[in-house]
Order: C-alpha cells, then sequence, then structure tokens
C-alpha cells in the first residue's frame, strides 16, 4: 500500500518520466501534459489502495489514452492501416526515421501503446498484458501487426515473444 | 528498418527537451478539488469516506530530513563554479546568492537551507555535476510545506534556474529544502517470468543555490523570435502574431474550420522566456492544454504543438493567453505564436 503523503514527492520525481511516455503515445506535448494530469489525479483517489504506484498510473496512463482516442474528442485521429502506397514528404527531406515516427504516429492507440510500452519503456510481454488487461497472445498480435503496418524487418523473431 | 531503429526513434523523440511545467502541482490540485466537489454533488457518502482519510491534500513528505546545512558550503566544490557568487544575465539582471549546498549522489537525500527575507525577488539554481541523465532531480520545498512548482529536469551540465515564490505570512527568514528522494516504486521481470524485481532508482549529484536578483532599471527588449518554420509535422503556417509580454498578453485568431486539426505553437526570446505559460481558450471555453513558451536557441524547431479540431464550416475564435511564472518585473519577452493548418 502506497503512503498517501508520498503521492506528491511520486508527483515531483516520477513525472518527466512519465511525461515522456505520454507523449510517445499522444505526441503532443500539450495533450501529453494533460494526460499526465488526468492520471496522478486518478492515482490520487486510488492512492491508499496502490501497491505499486509507477505501475499504477503508467496502467492509468494508457487506459485513459486509448479511452480518450476512442471517444475521439481528441484532436488527433489515427488511421488504422497506412496506405498501400506510402506518401512522401514533398520537401524530400524526411529521413527513414522520420517516417517511421510518422508511421507510429497512426497507429491505432492499443497498438501504439503496445509498441510504446514494449519498445520504449522495454516491458515485457506479460508485463504490457498486465498493465493492458488482456491475454499475452493479444500482446503479441498486436505488436506483430504493429511492426507490419510500421513495416519494421521482423527478422528478430524473439522481440515479439520475450 | 530494424526494431533497434524503433527503439531509437522512440527514444530520440522521447528525450526531447519536454517543456517544462511549473504549475503541474496546482494544476493537478485543482483537478482533485473538481473531481472531489463532483463527487460531493453525486454521493454525499463518498464525501464522507474521503474526508474520513485525515490526509492534508498533496501533503509533504512523511520523513524528515536527515541533514542540514544552513546557507554556507565549502568553496571549490564541484558546481560552485558553475553558481557563482555574483553573475549578470544577459538582460542585466544581477543575480547575487543567497545560500550555496550540495547533495552528493551516496548519503543523504536532503540539503537545507536558510535565508532571509529580503524582499527581493528569488530564484532556486541546480546543477547536475555527476551523475546519469536519467539520475533524479531535486525538488524544493520552502518551510517544508508548499512545493516550488516544476523541477530541475533530468541531470543536466548547465545551471537552472526556477522561481522561488514565497508563502504568503514569510517574514524574515524561510528554510529552503532540497530533496532528490524518490517514492516511486517500479519492478520490471527480465524474462517475462519470475518475480517482478524492482528497479533500484537511479542518483546524481547536486549543486543547488538560491540566488536573490534585482531587475534592470529599465526594461531590456529581448531580440526577436527567429521566424516559425513555414511547415512543421504536416502542418503548414497559416497564420501568426507576435507581441512582448506584459504589454501584450493574447493573442487572437479567428479561424474557420475546414474539417481539418489546427495546431498552435509558440516560441518565445528573452531571459525568462521559459517562464512565459501559455493558455488557450477556443470557442469561448477554456482548453485543458496548456504550456511553457518554446525556446529555439539551436537545432530544430522545438515542437510542442496543440492541436484542435474546428468542424468544417464552422467559424471560431482562438484566444492564445500568457500568463508569466514568478516575478518578472522590467523583464520582458517577446512571443511569437503561429497557427498552423494540416
Amino acid at each position: 500500500m502506497a503512503d498517501r503523503a508520498l503521492y506528491q514527492d511520486f508527483v515531483v520525481t516520477r513525472s518527466d518520466r512519465l511525461l515522456r511516455t505520454a507523449y510517445l503515445l499522444t505526441r503532443d506535448w500539450a495533450l501529453a501534459e494533460d494526460l499526465l494530469q488526468e492520471s496522478l489525479t486518478k492515482a490520487w483517489f486510488a492512492w491508499a489502495r496502490v501497491d505499486e504506484p509507477e505501475a499504477y498510473v503508467r496502467r492509468v496512463l494508457v487506459t485513459t489514452y486509448t479511452s480518450w482516442w476512442r471517444r475521439k474528442w481528441r484532436a488527433e485521429l489515427p488511421a488504422a492501416d497506412l496506405p498501400d502506397t506510402p506518401s512522401h514528404d514533398t520537401t524530400g527531406r524526411l529521413g527513414e526515421r522520420d517516417t517511421l515516427w510518422e508511421a507510429v504516429g497512426r497507429l491505432p492507440a492499443r497498438q501504439r501503446a503496445v509498441v510504446v510500452l514494449r519498445f520504449y519503456e522495454d516491458l515485457p510481454v506479460t508485463e504490457v498484458a498486465r498493465l493492458l488487461g488482456c491475454q499475452t497472445g493479444t500482446v503479441k498480435s498486436q505488436t506483430a501487426k504493429a511492426l507490419a503496418k510500421l513495416r519494421v524487418d521482423e527478422l528478430i523473431a524473439e522481440e515479439l515473444h520475450r | 528498418m530494424t526494431v533497434q531503429d524503433l527503439r531509437d526513434v522512440l527514444h530520440a523523440h522521447a528525450e526531447s527537451p519536454a517543456p517544462a511545467n511549473p504549475a503541474r502541482h496546482e494544476q493537478i490540485q485543482q483537478r482533485i478539488r473538481v473531481v472531489r466537489r463532483r463527487r460531493r454533488l453525486g454521493a454525499g457518502t463518498a464525501v464522507m469516506a474521503i474526508a474520513a482519510l485525515g490526509f492534508p491534500l498533496l501533503s509533504g513528505t512523511a520523513q524528515p530530513p536527515s541533514e542540514i546545512t544552513v546557507a554556507t558550503q565549502p568553496s571549490g566544490a564541484p558546481g560552485t563554479t558553475e553558481l557563482p557568487e555574483k553573475f549578470t544575465s544577459p538582460d542585466g539582471t544581477e543575480y547575487r546568492r543567497l545560500a550555496l549546498t550540495h547533495i552528493e549522489k551516496s548519503g543523504s537525500h536532503t540539503a537545507k537551507v536558510t535565508i532571509p527575507v529580503t524582499g527581493k525577488p528569488l530564484d532556486v539554481a541546480g546543477i547536475c555535476t555527476s551523475g546519469s541523465r536519467m539520475g533524479g532531480s531535486p525538488h524544493v520545498k520552502i518551510d517544508g510545506g508548499i512545493a516550488v512548482g516544476g523541477g530541475f529536469g533530468p541531470c543536466g551540465k548547465e545551471m537552472s534556474l526556477l522561481p522561488l515564490t514565497l508563502p504568503p505570512g514569510a517574514h524574515d527568514r524561510i528554510t529552503i529544502t532540497f530533496d532528490t528522494k524518490t517514492s516511486g516504486t517500479a519492478c520490471v521481470r527480465a524474462d517475462g517470468k519470475g518475480p517482478c524485481e524492482p528497479v533500484k532508482p537511479e542518483r546524481a549529484a547536486w549543486t543547488l543555490a538560491v540566488y536573490e536578483w534585482t531587475p534592470p532599471e529599465r526594461p531590456v527588449e529581448p531580440e526577436a523570435p527567429r521566424d516559425l518554420p513555414r511547415r512543421l509535422d504536416g502542418y503548414t503556417l497559416a497564420d501568426s502574431a507576435t507581441g512582448t509580454w506584459p504589454r501584450d498578453r493574447s493573442a487572437t485568431f479567428r479561424v474557420l474550420g475546414d474539417g481539418h486539426p489546427l495546431g498552435i505553437d509558440h516560441i518565445c526570446t528573452g531571459d525568462l522566456a521559459d517562464r512565459l505559460w501559455i493558455g488557450y481558450r477556443v470557442g469561448g471555453k477554456d482548453s485543458p492544454s496548456s504550456g511553457a513558451c518554446g525556446v529555439w536557441k539551436k537545432g530544430s524547431f522545438p515542437m510542442a504543438m496543440t492541436k484542435f479540431t474546428v468542424p468544417k464550416g464552422k467559424r471560431v475564435t482562438i484566444t492564445v493567453t500568457l500568463r508569466m511564472s514568478g516575478e518578472a518585473t522590467n523583464r520582458p519577452v517577446r512571443w511569437s505564436v503561429g497557427l498552423f493548418r494540416r
């Protein structure tokens, strides 16, 4: 059980890291701040029952983000599928990594969350499944779909199943 | 592209400079109050349960700091030269150090300094003298209670300054506590099985100081912000406004929605540029989005675009409001706000 008196310390010390995760989900620093604050507010009311504050807030962050996306009242509307022919930046200045970043932004919310948790937070499949409240098989299939959409080389098969 | 490329891209974007939010603490408090009020209206019993917890809202750390350092520190320690006794900022503001202290990578997480209240504006300064970028940064409290908004951010090798606003009733002396203690817990299962092993928090060493400052006698106009980019992440610059705070405290855009997202981004110049806080009002409603003004000195544009959707054919007014965090006498900030269309 988390000590409620330590909530403020948690906010101060962990916000920066959580904000960065929120940014990868929302791709907008202001929205990320909004998402972080919403999640921390929810956490405050559950604080006395929370055993692992960071894992708890991260879970709230992801579920709040996906619920925003479902409601579609946020500005961002990622496409479910990438076009068959990738669009090119007219200036021709975008490198492969810029293109990859743009493609991550087009992933549906759930797949983007899986990508962020697996490849930024480096969480194992079981932990991602626990955070998202789904089966490990679902995480694996969502990862595979996301990587296919991102056209990421899947030669490293174990990445999917670790 | 490989999975490693994907990891690199995610890390590169996530580790880019995040806008500071000195008001986060207050904003979360406000959200908690709103939720409590809503619950109180919805269910009287819920109010009783929350009140019965008996905890002060956002109270401070339960443990007292174990070490007290009072406004002195040996010279020659790491970081001392970077936090000099006196310095003058580019806009002519004279800073005078009132106290200096250190927190090492091992040992006590806290340091305290006691300073006289002179009536002049105060800043706290910090510089990370050793440690990784993920090393914890100190948070700051005044007289053991009210926390200073924002923070020093990741372990950085350049001096950071934060405004220090005194609580009501501060008279002769105040005690400022710097604390690098982390209270969150995290664990990982390295192989996807077995027990969840706690992640050991990283520590960094910090040199910290409190400065009072004397503003320039007359306002010093900063240089004009650089031109906003014409294209930004798939958006095109459609309109812009410029001004100088405190003379100009808002900008207004009247837009006709075309069904595509709109974005607003901003940059500022001046020594206090990153303390200018940008808020939005869209179609007469306050937007929950807000952020510190971006500072663009070098490298790529510090994008922090706030996005809106205006239905096709609908006319709305977007008002951008600018608010300064902390004291800023005779220290204007020039700003440039751009409206982008997708």
